[in-house]
């Protein structure tokens, strides 16, 4: 053991109320899942200043996944891996491949549905996906009276991508739709690896419905890890203007309104790569939509 | 804390740091365990291993979570019989992976093949029905599918190139062209289903 460091103490709770008193009484310790996001950090080890871990494998609640005929509920410390294993015969195939392309298998055993979604820099294909879903997690807030409550994944985030409940609430299940591929498409798309190169990845989520060449309820989700979480009301308003077959200027004038958005969103320091991949993005997708509906 | 387990079938009891990634604590048990692996957690894929069976980056999991686990690196692995019908694919094709990625490779070579026979065996015996275009295998498919009628296909078909090159993308080296992996892991599967046929 290095001189110096401290040895990290383990809290094992079998329930979410004991984790949740846990933490009550080690405010500096920090809930553990997968571990794939904690331990990616640079200085993850050695470090002096590393606090307690309240491990969330044993309880056994969260392992849980449930099927009801309009969603599937899944444990957050469900793997990612049997996530899509179960959705092998829920999820549409569009949404089977965006979550496997999250990762190899050896990394979807590894990480969480939970752990995904609770990362500071949004370097998971999941808030993404489930965000254009519009998925809701259900929040158990870290109090002495259980409060829990159901929040849109998209809520879960700020627009720098900061995740809003990091040290105050367990996310303890995701409600995932799985009735909205009947009415919606859905498209995801990853630029690059979020977890090799997540200056430059870029995460791409579209869910909408095509009626008589008009789109309608469009659900528009871009995340640049490290750097941005976009969703915005106001512009899927403005997608929901798009009719069949769409011209290049109208394009042109939906990626530049996404590209000066994303500008005002994005924290400091950000790579215009990233932005300029978004933009390019959204036309490539506009473009495909535009291509199959002229081929009928 | 003290923590028990099992390295490369040799029994250790270390006392190490909660939260220190087991890729550290293999460099200092196993002298050349991760000389190429520099990256700290940012998956390289060259710290992989087997932990009771499964493929993980040992970079990525924490001392507290290997208490009675037995894990096997490339050193270990090499020694079994299931690394010798993945080398026997690599001389078959004439091609193998440079020195760096060498046993990363290998690994998550064994990896697929584990997925996939555990996939086959699953769909054998009931546990799965009606594989759908979702599925990462294109044979050994139906929902009524007859268990002996299974078995005798399983081994026969290849393994998805989808399958193959995702589950690849965990090592960034690209020595090795993604057709002949495909080419190495189909053989090495073959191989290994016969061996299985012939124990059975």
């Amino acid at each position: 053991m290095p001189e110096g460091l401290r040895s990290p103490t383990v809290f094992t709770p079998k329930t979410v109320s004991e984790a949740i008193a846990n933490k009550l009484k080690n405010p500096d310790a920090k809930f553990w899942a997968g571990g794939t996001y904690i331990m990616s950090r640079p200085n993850f080890y050695p470090n002096p200043n590393q606090r307690d871990i309240i491990s969330l494998a044993g309880i056994t609640d969260l392992t849980r996944i449930y099927h009801a005929d309009r969603y599937l509920e899944a444990g957050a410390m469900v793997t990612l891996q049997q996530l899509l294993t179960m959705g092998n015969f829920i999820f549409s195939k569009e949404l089977y491949k965006a979550i496997s392309d999250i990762g190899s298998s050896v990394i979807r055993n590894q990480a969480t549905v939970g752990g995904s979604l609770c990362t500071s820099d949004t370097r998971y294909a999941m808030s993404c996906i489930l965000a254009t879903l519009n998925a809701q997690a259900e929040i158990r807030m870290v109090s002495k009276t259980a409060i829990a409550r159901w929040v849109p994944v998209a809520k879960l985030y700020d627009r720098k991508g900061n995740f809003l409940f990091a040290d105050n609430a367990i996310l303890t299940k995701v409600r995932i739709p799985t009735d909205a591929s009947q009415q919606f498409q859905f498209i995801a798309r990853t630029l690059d690896s979020p977890m090799q190169n997540p200056n430059e990845a870029v995460l791409f989520g579209l869910q909408y419905s095509l009626t008589q060449g008009n789109i309608t309820l469009p659900s528009l989700c871009i995340t640049l890890p490290n750097s941005c979480f976009y969703m915005s009301q106001d512009f899927d308003n403005l997608l929901s203007t798009i009719s069949f077959p769409i011209t290049a200027e109208k394009i042109y004038k939906v990626s530049n309104r996404l590209a000066s958005d994303l500008r005002v969103s994005v924290r400091q320091n950000t790579n215009q790569l990233q932005i300029e991949r978004a933009v390019r993005l959204l036309e490539v997708v506009l473009n495909e939509i535009n291509t199959s509906y002229l081929a009928g | 804390m003290r923590l028990n387990c099992n390295i490369n079938g040799s029994q250790y009891s270390l006392v190490v740091n909660s939260d220190k990634p087991l890729s550290l604590i293999l460099k200092e048990q196993i002298i050349t365990f991760g000389e190429n692996s520099q990256c700290l957690g940012a998956s390289c894929g060259n710290c992989i291993v087997l932990i009771n069976g499964n493929a993980a980056l040992s970079c990525l999991v924490p001392a507290f979570k290997i208490n009675g686990a037995s894990i096997l690196t490339f050193e270990g692995f090499q020694k079994t019989r299931f690394c010798h019908d993945i080398e026997r694919a690599y001389s078959d094709v004439g091609n193998q992976p440079c020195p760096q990625c060498y046993a990363s490779k290998t690994i998550i070579i064994e990896s697929i093949l584990n997925k996939v026979d555990k996939e086959n065996q699953n769909r054998v015996s009931g546990f799965q029905f009606g594989a759908g275009s979702n599925s990462d295998m294109n044979h050994v498919s139906g929902a009524n599918t007859n268990e002996q009628a299974a078995r005798s296909r399983i081994g026969t078909g290849s393994i998805s190139s989808e399958l193959i090159t995702r589950e690849m993308a965990l090592s960034s080296c690209q020595c090795i062209e993604t057709a002949e992996l495909e080419k190495i892991i189909n053989l090495a599967y073959k191989y290994r289903s016969r061996r299985r046929a012939r124990r059975s």
